[in-house]
């Protein structure tokens, strides 16, 4: 893969978010609609192209747990608050190796996550489980060798303690198990066609309406070429 | 491909035996004990450099002049002197062993590693398959061949058991045979340097003996072999497995979340679900299951009866039930009616059915279980309530002549009932699993069920968590396609 190849040679051992949603459009797994811009300037058209209300983030593959940092302003609703969020988040880096990623803002209550780590035993693993601030505190999640099947995918959905946060609750439809289990599976994928990949975090998955997005992306690579051994 | 040398291995027309004496203070010793007294009709040839006979058996100064070509070496012998008994071995043609010495991999020492690097060189050259070092053989009921340091003395059955602790082939045998655990074969892996748990896994799910495989494991060596390997095996016969984290994750840094949270046990659980394969978190646990997998039939659906003479222990059953996601519907009108004319008055004819305190051993054994057991939305059913007769020869010794039992009809009813009810699995197609605080020790007819192929467990709620681990295993039976296979 391109992306992978240039961030290798570039001695990068992390992803862009807007990289890694690169290489997730291109397996199939569906991410929040955006587009990367690299100042201001560009700001208000991509907004606008995208639809209000928007999200920005710094985007830079130096940069992991965004949130945490402030650097996401979430529910902007017009060009004038676009202005204000980029100037609040740029104040609170420092350098200027980063672009900033405008996004639809993903409407949604249910929030899981999906991710990929390359174990030296195992080889490529997949994690599915609950997301966004429960992903540490809980630590609901269940674990899959890639690549899996649908049927593992959709296993791994009843196996969570949490599972009926997919069941239709709360006036909410009930998600799509299906997408989300394909969303699973190409994550898997992913892992399993791209050696140099060490890990991937999609957190959150955020279900909307009914259906899966990629909100968050990570993708960390591994100097040593995916070398699996005892396999 | 190779086959797979387990099959000649756990079936050796004749065995050398090196490392016995005429002392039972040799370490070796026992284990030609049990070769020899176990019932093991090959042909066993001891080699001793200065006795003309072992244990009664002539004794051979080297391995070559054995009278014939041995298929199988088993060795006891001090890690200094193993590579030349193998060499000689390997020479004569012996491309089979079984190697107990210890002190290889498993130390972690850098002698240790050499030691087992220099086997694996050596058994290559001859085109040797062993099994170990470091472990404590093999047993193989069907053939009456157990070469671990304790005796099998529990009829074979239909366990195979693969086992990377030695102890509990072993030092666990007299926990079979006192809870009615039938073993088909058991295989102590050691080291695994040659033969290692997936060779054991391909064979016992090929074994005809063998329904239900057990492992202990504290480590998967080859994960992504064992996956393909029993991802094959468990659409047609169960797997359960005890895994006991051995190798720890180690340190990662945590970039992502998903890199924090791969602990090395979530990582396994999920490859034994992918797998088909059962998981156990303890020996009773493992055994439990294994056993109600091997001697019963799968339940349709989770739709269970209890039957019992006593209140609390049905009381906990229902309890169990629930928490292991099994249903007790309730019984319709009809069949309560039926139940009713035949159970004393303060009895209860629903689900549970408590006929309480009772000498009917008919009642209980035969005419309720074939009433339970034909009900279409009933699939299998929980009995607690055996009293055998040795309750009531215990009061006859207490009373002396005070009372009269009849205590020879009352044993001829049992034993009659009981046969009535071994059969009503195969009649219904249906399990039946026991609980019961007596053992197969204490009461003959704890006994004469579990002969009968009816599990009868120490406490009320294993029973039930039993039969969970069947409808678990019918579950994943059906997604994966199932196979089944008609015994008895």
């Amino acid at each position: 893969m391109d992306i992978i190849k240039r961030a290798l040679q570039e001695g990068r051992t992390v992803l862009s978010e807007h990289e890694a949603k690169e290489i997730f459009r291109q397996y199939s797994v569906p991410v929040a609609r955006g587009e990367l811009v690299a100042d201001k300037d560009g700001l208000a058209a991509a907004a606008e192209k995208i639809g209000y209300p928007v999200v920005i983030k710094a985007c830079s593959c130096r940069i992991t747990h965004k949130t945490e940092k402030g650097l996401v302003v979430t529910g902007i609703r017009d060009e004038r608050e676009i202005i204000h969020a980029f100037e609040e988040l740029t104040s609170r880096i420092k350098g200027s190796d980063y672009g900033i990623l405008v996004e639809e803002m993903v409407d949604g209550k249910r929030e899981l996550m999906a991710g990929l780590v390359r174990d030296s035993h195992f080889g490529p693993c997949v994690m599915f489980g609950l997301g966004g601030i429960f992903t540490e505190v809980l630590k609901d999640v269940s674990f899959r060798l890639a690549p899996l099947g649908r049927e593992d995918a959709i296993e791994m959905m009843t196996e969570i303690n949490g599972h009926r946060i997919l069941d239709a609750i709360r006036g909410m439809p009930a998600a799509d198990r299906d997408k989300l289990a394909d969303l699973v599976v190409n994550i898997g994928r992913i892992g399993v066609e791209n050696k140099e990949i060490a890990e991937i975090d999609v957190n959150p998955v955020i279900i909307s309406g009914t259906d899966p997005v990629a909100v968050d992306a990570l993708i960390t690579l591994s100097a040593e070429t995916g070398q699996e051994k005892n396999i | 491909m190779e086959a797979n040398p387990l099959y000649r291995l756990m079936n050796p027309r004749s065995i050398a035996f090196f490392g016995a004496s005429n002392s039972i203070m040799t370490i070796g010793t026992p284990f030609l004990l049990n070769i020899i007294k176990g019932g093991y009709r090959g042909k066993v040839f001891p080699v001793h450099p200065a006795e003309k006979t072992v244990l009664g058996l002539p004794a051979y100064r080297d391995v070559f002049s054995l009278p014939e070509l041995p298929d199988l070496a088993f060795l006891v012998v001090s890690r200094k002197t193993v590579l030349d008994v193998l060499e000689a071995c390997g020479k004569k043609g012996i491309r089979l062993a079984i190697i107990v010495t210890a002190g290889y991999g498993e130390t972690g020492s850098e002698e240790g590693m050499y030691s087992q690097a220099a086997l694996d060189e050596l058994t290559m050259k001859y085109g040797i398959r062993y099994l170990g070092p470091n472990c404590m053989g093999i047993i193989n009921t069907a053939i009456g061949l157990n070469t671990t340091w304790f005796p099998y003395t529990h009829a074979p059955g239909h366990i195979g058991f693969i086992s990377q602790s030695g102890s509990y082939v072993t030092q666990a045998l007299p926990y079979f045979a006192r809870t009615g655990t039938g073993l088909s074969k058991a295989v102590s892996i050691g080291n695994q340097a040659n033969i290692d748990m997936i060779d054991c896994l391909e064979y016992f799910g090929d074994d005809p003996d063998t329904r239900a495989v057990a492992i202990y494991a504290e480590e998967i060596k080859r994960p992504r072999a064992f996956l393909e390997k029993a991802k094959d095996i468990t659409p047609a016969k169960p797997v359960v497995v005890m895994y006991v984290g051995g190798t720890g994750a180690g340190a990662r840094a945590a970039a992502s979340h998903t890199s924090a949270m791969a602990g090395h046990d979530g990582i396994h659980a999920g490859m034994f679900r992918q797998a088909g394969v059962l998981r156990a978190m303890s020996f009773p646990d493992m055994f439990d299951a294994c056993l109600a997998l091997a001697e019963q039939p799968l339940p349709k659906g989770n739709r269970l009866s209890i039957l019992t003479n006593s209140g609390g222990p049905a009381i906990t059953m229902a309890d169990a039930c629930n928490r292991c996601g099994l249903e007790l519907p309730l019984f319709d009108l009809h069949t309560r009616e039926r139940i009713k004319k035949i159970i004393p008055p303060v009895a209860s004819p629903n689900n549970p059915v408590d006929v309480t305190l009772n000498y009917d051993p008919d009642l209980i054994f035969s005419k309720l279980p074939d009433i339970i057991m034909d009900l279409p939305y009933i699939d299998g059913m929980l009995l607690y309530g055996i009293f055998g007769p040795v309750h009531l020869r215990n009061k006859i010794n207490l009373a002396g002549d005070l009372v009269e039992i009849p205590i020879d009809m009352i044993s001829h009813a049992m034993e009659k009932a009981c046969t009535r009810l071994v059969s009503a699995c195969r009649r219904f197609k249906k399990p039946i699993l026991c609980a019961c605080f007596c053992g197969r020790e204490d009461d003959e007819t704890v006994k004469q069920i579990e002969d009968g192929g009816i599990p009868v467990y120490p406490t009320p709620e294993r029973a039930v968590k039993a039969m969970a681990v069947l409808y678990r295993y019918s579950v994943i039976k059906a997604r994966h396609g199932g196979i089944t296979y008609e015994y008895n």
